[in-house]
């Protein structure tokens, strides 16, 4: 599923077009690796923050999309540690609670965006073009 | 007091050329000494005594008479009998007939045992008697008891019978209120331990109040976790199914014929739906549970109704109605943002999806009365006939509206609505809108007010 042909409607893809995307949830991971390998990005996956921060010290995502809640290491737990292993790194946060503290304890730990699952397809593009474009 | 004074000057005059000063002084002295006496047996004993003392006899004992079983009751402490022959002793009230029938109230003077039967002698035996005299005492006219003098040397003389008498008169009063006095006590102490016991089933009640209490909230917090369980384990499999569409509308996996697109959208459109009903089952289980908890706050009105406008702007695009707001002056509302923000959505949502393309929905605001802020969201929709307007607030009712193609609601956006609107303290009913659809009209409580 991490795979995927390059899509040809990203000719300037670059190595840093590097998406992580963090999920217990085998079927989230497909439908948004399959959406962003198909906007021409470049996807890894890890299904809990023990793999996720091994990814992220390995392949330097540009962006890497977190479940909070995952066996083994949840992404709230894992979020400093992440931080730390991809400074550069957007970390775009997906849960399922509304939760305004809980957003304030994320941002606090190092993240940079949230997204509220169910996921608008949408605003997953925008968030992840916008990652890559403020540098 | 009055009437012991009265009784004393009553012997005084009676016994005056026979009894010496002295005497008439301790009579006097006993009767005032013992008015006030309290103690039942305290009574006995020292009336008992002082009677000895005053008579010159060797022995004395009190009996109260029983109506309910014609029996004398002997009373204790007496003087010089021994407590153990007088303590629940219990004897026929007739036991001396015909020597002293207590029914005509007088005295029975100076008998000595052979003027009575074998059965009497056996009777007074125990009690070592050679000299008895029977003094009635008799209370407001009731007989109560009597008085028993006994071995007197030389027998009572007739002022000793005058002044025992008068002194049994005393006692009578004196012993009612001695037993007047007990029964107050008792009747307090089987108060306080009525008190005592009350208490303590109420403090039983209470803990099992409150054990129960501890159950239901247990039991309460069970379905509440569940729901959220539930919630979140329905919500899942949504979001795959939810997001698998898309991708494949999106054509994430290739182009997509007419017909699977169709297909897809109506997939997508349930899936929305399904989504948006297991959210308001969510809210509405939480409201009638009270676990909805406000964080009211001060807002500015024109932010409230702008933000919900926008929010639906692209819905309103979609299906080309247009939508107005007309706000007028007026002050904050105190409310929770989050709150308010889904009951002008819900109300917004509705009245674009009940008017007809190319028409156009109004919001206004206005300071209304009482510290009060009223809100009102008018379509241009089919209206809702007066028979409907309290039940589109019922869960699950769905008013029969004339064109049936749109996309059917949960049927619980208005009951939730209600009850957050209530929530505030505020009210929400449906009128007719002057372009003759339906105005869903709300009021919320001023900032001023409230906050005050």
């Amino acid at each position: 599923m991490t795979g995927g042909p390059q899509h040809a409607a990203t000719p300037s893809a670059r190595s840093d077009r590097l998406v992580l995307v963090v999920d217990d949830e085998d079927d989230l991971l497909q439908i948004v690796s399959d959406r962003l390998t198909a906007a021409g990005y470049q996807v890894i996956t890890a299904r809990d923050g023990i793999e996720a921060l091994a990814r992220a010290r390995d392949a330097r995502p540009g962006c890497i999309i977190l479940d909070l809640k995952m066996p083994r290491l949840g992404g709230f737990e894992a979020l400093p540690e992440i931080r730390r292993a991809a400074p550069a790194a957007c970390v775009i946060v997906l849960t399922g609670s509304p939760n305004r503290p809980l957003r304030e304890a994320c941002r606090a730990r190092g993240a940079d965006e949230f997204m509220l699952k169910p996921f608008d397809p949408g605003e997953l593009l925008r968030l992840t073009a916008q990652a890559f474009d403020r540098d | 007091m009055g009437r012991v004074r009265a009784a004393v000057e009553a012997v005084r005059r009676l016994l005056r050329p026979r009894r010496s000063y002295r005497e008439l002084e301790g009579l006097e002295e006993i009767s005032r000494s013992f008015e006030a006496m309290t103690d039942i047996r305290e009574t006995y004993g020292r009336l008992t005594r002082r009677l000895a003392e005053l008579v010159g006899c060797e022995k004395c004992v009190i009996s109260l008479y029983e109506a309910e079983t014609r029996e004398f009751v002997c009373q204790w402490p007496g003087y010089n009998v021994a407590d153990e022959l007088l303590r629940k002793v219990r004897y026929p009230a007739d036991v001396l007939k015909p020597a002293w029938n207590f029914r005509h109230q007088g005295p029975m003077v100076n008998k000595r045992p052979e003027q009575f039967n074998e059965e009497q002698r056996a009777f007074l035996r125990p009690f070592g008697v050679y000299n008895l005299t029977e003094i009635p005492l008799v209370h407001e006219g009731r007989f109560v008891g009597k008085i028993s003098i006994a071995n007197k040397p030389g027998g009572l003389s007739e002022n000793d019978v005058r002044l025992v008498t008068v002194f049994a008169a005393q006692a009578a009063v004196v012993i009612q209120n001695a037993h007047l006095y007990r029964r107050l006590q008792e009747s307090a102490a089987q108060l306080e331990a009525k008190v005592h016991q009350r208490t303590a089933e109420l403090q039983a009640t209470y803990r099992e109040l409150e054990a129960s209490h501890a159950r239901l909230r247990e039991v309460d917090q069970l379905k509440s976790d569940f729901l959220g369980n539930v919630s979140h384990e329905l919500r899942t499999p949504l979001a795959a199914v939810k997001g698998y569409v898309d991708n494949l509308l999106d054509g994430v996996a290739g182009p997509l014929t007419d017909k699977p697109r169709h297909y897809l959208s109506r997939v997508r459109d349930n899936a929305d739906r399904l989504g948006r009903m297991v959210s308001d089952l969510l809210d509405l289980t939480r409201i009638e549970a009270g676990k909805i908890e406000l964080l009211p706050q001060v807002l500015p009105v024109a932010d409230l109704v702008t933000d919900a406008v926008d929010g639906l702007r692209h819905v309103a695009t979609e299906r080309r109605v247009r939508v107005d707001t007309a706000l007028r002056d007026c002050p904050p509302v105190w409310a929770d943002p989050d709150k308010v923000h889904q009951i002008l959505t819900n109300l917004l949502a509705n009245a674009i999806k009940f008017s007809p393309p190319g028409s156009r929905v109004t919001v206004t605001s206005s300071a209304g009365m009482g510290g009060l802020v009223r809100f009102a969201v008018e379509d241009s929709g089919p209206g809702i006939p007066a028979t409907e307007r309290e039940r589109v607030f019922d869960k699950f009712y769905q008013v029969a509206r004339l064109e049936s193609e749109r996309p059917p609601g949960t049927g619980l956006g208005l009951t939730i609505t209600r009850h957050l609107v209530e929530l505030h303290g505020g009210r929400i009913w449906v009128e007719d809108a002057r372009g003759g659809g339906a105005a869903f009209v709300l009021l919320l409580p001023a900032a001023s007010e409230a906050a005050a």
